[in-house]
């Protein structure tokens, strides 16, 4: 896969459908009912206006609305289990993937700081929309809505949680001297159920400088188990791995002009302890004798 | 006597009432006032946002006393967005009511019920919800207000459509649009 070919907005999109429709597939399969939900789904169909308010929820100054939030970051999915027979098998369904990981050392060290959690390891550390996190936790119930997270770069592969039950590491606020300011818990409008993030681009991502809030993949349950424990559902072990294996395949991607090949051929170094089907990757010149030995012996 | 549990599906599934055909008249009304002010206008209700008809069936069966539910169900009625005002003042949901239409008593109160009630305090931007109140009345059949932390409005303290407008969102409404949809009304609440 070329170096770029990840890096753009479409084509991350494509690998979130494609899980998607593994998912649901995987999720019927053993009884659960799914419909569609969604802002797209929501603001479905061709007429000018519809497109013209898909269009408006894209855009930035939009995310100081919260109602616009609300519908702009509403979950993908509504799921039921109707064999479990209790009102507390439906739920939303958020289904999100990520092939990339945090690579600078630094923000590492800023997110173990403001979680107080000083062993936390790289692959624990996952990525997802500081908006989308804002609307799960203030507009649905958060204890019924479920984030599945499929991402190559955690030994769990594909996580899965309420979002009740997910720890917020840290989350963007500003860029500062030295680096992104965090949110202050105190300050999260979250909490404070008052107002919006506000707007703001990141810095530090790439593309859409969407900002970002970290959360504790350590702490998520893997979704086999969180099917088992909050349905009972009773998982073939075979048709499980089929979906990790597909995951296993996801090349990570290396944001273009913020990560060099060093740093990131690096950062898989220290993942592939934990994650040994990640593969290094060099731009054009790929031989193997450079990755062999990479991958012993890692520059800095 | 029914239980709130009954009461939720049985509005959920009825057959249409007049009140019905008065609440499509205001939205069409309100659809066409909005938009003539530059807003986009969706509709939002369970019906709409909900695709398969099954789905929402299963819903109103099986999972009606839950909030996930209840956050579908209760869903108001248009999502509204203004492409040039801020954000913040330009976007909105709306819910309508229509108060008996078969009745002489004039409606003093409008009761938002207690389940839709909690919903919208819970998960929705409540101070962002347009209530719009139908009424007999020759003068003002159309009344309006921000949901806020009211359940009980007091239905001649809300102001007129066209009051709220030009108070609420800063805009001049077309006079002859709201003449229309209150002419309208008033048809439809003339006694037989």
């Amino acid at each position: 896969m070329p170096e770029t070919r990840m890096q753009s907005f479409l084509n991350r999109m494509k690998l979130t459908t494609e899980f998607t429709t593994i998912l649901l597939t995987f999720l019927q399969q053993y009884g659960f009912k799914t419909c569609g939900f969604g802002y797209e789904q929501i603001l479905r169909g061709d007429q000018p206006r519809m497109r013209s308010m898909r269009s408006l929820l894209r855009k930035l100054r939009f995310k100081e609305s919260p109602t616009a939030l609300m519908v702009k970051f509403s979950p993908d999915i509504i799921c039921a289990y109707p064999k479990l027979k209790s009102s507390d098998s439906l739920f939303f369904l958020d289904v999100k993937t990520s092939i990339t990981p945090l690579f600078f050392g630094e923000q590492i060290k800023r997110v173990r700081r403001n979680a107080r959690l000083a062993q936390l390891r790289r692959e624990d550390i996952g990525e997802i929309e500081r908006e989308a996190w804002y609307v799960y936790n203030t507009f649905y119930p958060s204890n019924k809505t479920a984030i599945v997270m499929a991402l190559p770069y955690n030994p769990k592969l594909v996580v899965a949680d309420w979002v009740s039950n997910v720890k917020c590491l840290w989350c963007y606020k500003k860029k500062g001297r030295k680096g992104p300011i965090p949110w202050n818990c105190r300050d999260c409008p979250i909490f404070n159920k008052s107002g919006t993030f506000g707007v703001v681009q990141n810095f530090l991502a790439g593309g859409s400088k969407t900002p970002h809030t970290n959360i504790h993949l350590g702490r998520m349950r893997t979704l086999h188990m969180f099917l088992s424990s909050e349905f009972g559902v009773d998982i073939e072990e075979d048709e499980y791995n089929e979906i990790l294996n597909s995951v296993k395949t996801w090349q990570l991607s290396k944001p273009p002009r913020t990560v060099n090949w060093t740093q990131f051929n690096n950062a898989i170094t220290e993942l592939r302890a934990t994650c040994p089907w990640l593969k290094h990757r060099w731009p054009e010149d790929t031989s193997s004798t450079r990755l062999d030995s990479f991958a012993q012996h890692p520059q800095t | 006597m029914k239980s709130n549990r009954q009461r939720t599906r049985l509005q959920a599934e009825k057959t249409e009432t007049i009140e019905d055909t008065v609440l499509s008249v205001v939205r069409a009304g309100i659809d066409v006032i909005l938009t003539d002010l530059g807003f986009y206008v969706a509709e939002f209700s369970f019906n709409k946002i909900l695709i398969d008809p099954e789905f929402r069936r299963l819903i109103l069966e099986e999972y009606i006393d839950t909030d996930v539910a209840n956050v579908l169900i209760q869903a108001p009625d248009l999502f509204v967005m203004h492409r040039k005002k801020e954000p913040i003042d330009g976007v909105f949901f709306v819910k309508c009511y229509a108060t008996p239409v078969k009745t002489n008593k004039r409606t003093q109160f409008i009761e938002i019920n207690s389940s839709a009630r909690n919903i919208y305090s819970k998960f929705y931007p409540c101070d962002k919800i347009m209530i719009l109140v139908s009424r007999r009345s020759e003068s003002s059949p159309l009344l309006a207000s921000w949901l806020l932390k009211t359940s009980r409005f007091q239905v001649d303290k809300m102001k007129t459509l066209r009051n709220f407008i030009e108070s609420e969102l800063h805009m001049k409404p077309n006079d002859e649009l709201i003449a229309k949809l209150n002419t309208e009304l008033v048809k439809m609440y003339e006694p037989d």
